[in-house]
């Protein structure tokens, strides 16, 4: 690997990694949450706007975690046919796979912010807490614009021999 | 050109971006996003693909993947998995084939908190391949129980394949875990019954292992305790109706951790690795869930589900024979397509027409799990193989896919069962509280 390459490569390792860890704290969080919130309903104090928050924390996980997900190659696709091809077109295939996956997730990183504004003329919110809806069109677009980003990134670095951990990715 | 061609021209051009290793979620997405240019406009498309992926992760349910494989993936971490595999060992390991029939009443263990089938035999093979190896057991038999003992990860609920087929189709995630408990039970006892058969024909394939005492039995059994009051009460709490399911997962997962720090296996660097896999396995599901309701609504619009189900419902044949010839669609595709892959492209076509046949819903969504799970074992793309593959490389692939025909026809029994005895899948769901 050249050596920008490989500084390109460090830097978006650390921003996803970043970003899953963020995602990762709100799942923990939504853990307490939910199930304190399960403890005080049964004890008589409900908490609330559990179900609200907890709608907000999907949506953080996800889109904080999804470049994450996209660095380490944990993605599904079926390699029948791949298999048959020479490395040259594979090559040249991995590419024009990740040059599309990288335009279709721009535009819609795109379109999220320009939703966004919409949302934000509307002021529309969640119905308990009240809490805009805007900000999170943002994330949803940063995150989305993230994932776009580490396409981009395969176009030029391949991704490398995936390890044999074992997560639950999969069914 | 007619809507309904549109959406078979779609689907074509789907299944080559995917076979073209095109990842599943991109390849929905851009099939949906260019379909709907094509049948509305450029503006329309822009907009949807503006709203579609934020509402998609807007969702409460989703919350339960995370929570979930965050349980699965602490359960893990606490050696709990070896703790259910020491409790059935020490149970069944002194009768002919017991060694296998322990793995799999430890995968159907494992499988009550972790929802996915790969973890299930990757968890349970690293403990129980070198002790089969240790005892002699032939390699068919033992790869063959690690890899179809793992299925039941997607059967035994908690289960990802139940909730993307409940994120897809709107039905009650709490039932369509309920309606795996009974035929996760039945399957995992029609495993031991093949194990049993093989080895009775063949008593050298599982030669029986030392007998345990009653004073180890008992031992193992206290240490596998925690975890099956924790399966009792995450899947008894959704039974009657203590909690949803969201907060069940949650509860679990919270148990399992404070289990995880008694045991003493909690350090910093451990939790970090469990939740930073949890979230790249949670936007893996989403990433295709949104590509998902970025198509299938597409398909919709082009009627194409609608006038299959409608032409499949005219036709003078009885429902059970549509049915069959379903499921038997699904074991032929589950021979090339990866489970996710098969039940997201086939589930918008498939279950309107299921519906308009008259099945329930949550019935069919336990059937399309077990065939599920028979294509995680077909040759020659089964995933749960390639999994014992690279627990055990000494073994051929042959072999392992020889030694899995007994339990896939097993699972063929279990389907068989479900068709013709459906309380099997919906007595707990159909008496649920709450």
């Amino acid at each position: 690997m050249r050596p920008a390459e490989d500084i390109v490569s460090r830097i978006t390792r650390i921003v996803v990694t970043g970003a899953a860890c963020i995602a990762g704290g709100i799942l923990v969080f939504l853990m307490f949450m939910t199930t304190f919130g399960v403890i005080g309903r049964k004890l008589g104090y409900p908490i609330n706007g559990v179900f609200d928050l907890t709608h907000f924390t999907v949506l953080t996980m996800t889109f904080l975690g999804m470049a994450y997900c996209g660095f380490h190659g944990a993605h599904v696709s079926i390699e029948l046919l791949y298999q048959r091809l020479g490395p040259a077109t594979r090559r040249i295939l991995d590419r024009v796979i990740n040059l599309v996956g990288c335009a279709i997730f721009v535009v819609i990183a795109w379109r999220t912010y320009v939703q966004a504004d919409l949302v934000r003329e509307i002021n529309e919110s969640s119905q308990l807490l009240e809490i805009p809806y805007y900000p999170f069109y943002w994330l949803a677009a940063l995150g989305s614009l993230l994932f776009a980003l580490v396409m981009l990134l395969r176009v030029f670095v391949p991704e490398p021999e995936r390890d044999n951990d074992i997560s639950e990715a999969g069914p | 050109m007619s809507g309904s061609l549109i959406g078979i021209l779609a689907l074509l051009g789907l299944f080559a971006l995917i076979f073209l290793r095109v990842p599943i979620g991109i390849a929905l997405a851009l099939s949906g996003a260019l379909g709907y240019w094509v049948m509305n406009d450029l503006d329309r498309t822009l907009s949807i693909l503006g709203s579609i992926p934020y509402a998609t992760a807007y969702n409460y349910d989703l919350s339960i993947i995370a929570l979930f494989v965050l349980m699965g993936n602490l359960a893990m971490v606490s050696g709990l998995s070896r703790d259910l595999y020491a409790m059935a060992r020490s149970m069944v390991g002194h009768w002919p084939g017991g060694l296998a029939s322990a793995t799999v009443v430890g995968c159907a263990g494992f499988a009550a908190v972790s929802g996915s089938s790969l973890a299930s035999a990757v968890t349970m093979g690293r403990v129980s391949l070198p002790e089969m190896k240790r005892y002699g057991y032939g390699a068919r038999l033992a790869t063959g129980s690690v890899a179809a003992g793992g299925t039941l990860g997607i059967l035994i609920p908690p289960s990802t394949g139940f909730i993307i087929y409940a994120v897809l189709t709107e039905v009650s995630i709490g039932k369509l875990f309920l309606s795996g408990v009974i035929p996760g039970i039945l399957l995992t006892i029609l495993f031991m019954i093949a194990i049993a058969i093989m080895t009775t024909r063949n008593p050298e394939l599982g030669p029986a292992a030392d007998r345990h005492s009653w004073a180890e039995r008992n031992r193992s059994l206290f240490r596998a305790l925690p975890l099956l009051g924790i399966v009792f009460i995450v899947l008894g709490g959704i039974y009657l109706g203590w909690f949803t399911p969201v907060e069940a997962a949650s509860i679990g997962a919270m148990l399992t951790l404070i289990l995880t720090i008694v045991r003493g296996k909690f350090t910093w660097p451990a939790m970090v690795k469990c939740v930073l896999e949890t979230i790249k396995t949670f936007a893996f599901v989403y990433l295709i869930v949104i590509g998902a309701f970025i198509f299938n609504p597409f398909l919709a619009d082009t009627r194409l589900p609608g006038d299959l189900a409608a032409f499949i419902g005219g036709l003078d044949v009885a429902p059970v024979y549509i049915l069959l010839l379903v499921v038997l669609v699904y074991i032929i595709l589950g021979t090339f397509l990866e489970g996710f892959a098969m039940l997201v492209l086939t589930i918008p076509i498939v279950f309107p027409m299921i519906k308009d046949l008259g099945y329930d819903p949550v019935w069919f969504g336990a059937l399309l799990v077990v065939v599920l799970e028979m294509s995680l074992i077909s040759p020659p793309l089964g995933l749960n193989v390639f999994v014992v593959k690279g627990i055990a490389p000494d073994v051929p692939m042959g072999e392992i896919f020889y030694g899995i025909i007994p339990f896939w026809l097993a699972m063929l029994v279990c389907a068989a069962a479900l068709i013709l005895f459906p309380d099997l899948a919906l007595f707990l769901p159909n008496t649920m509280k709450g």
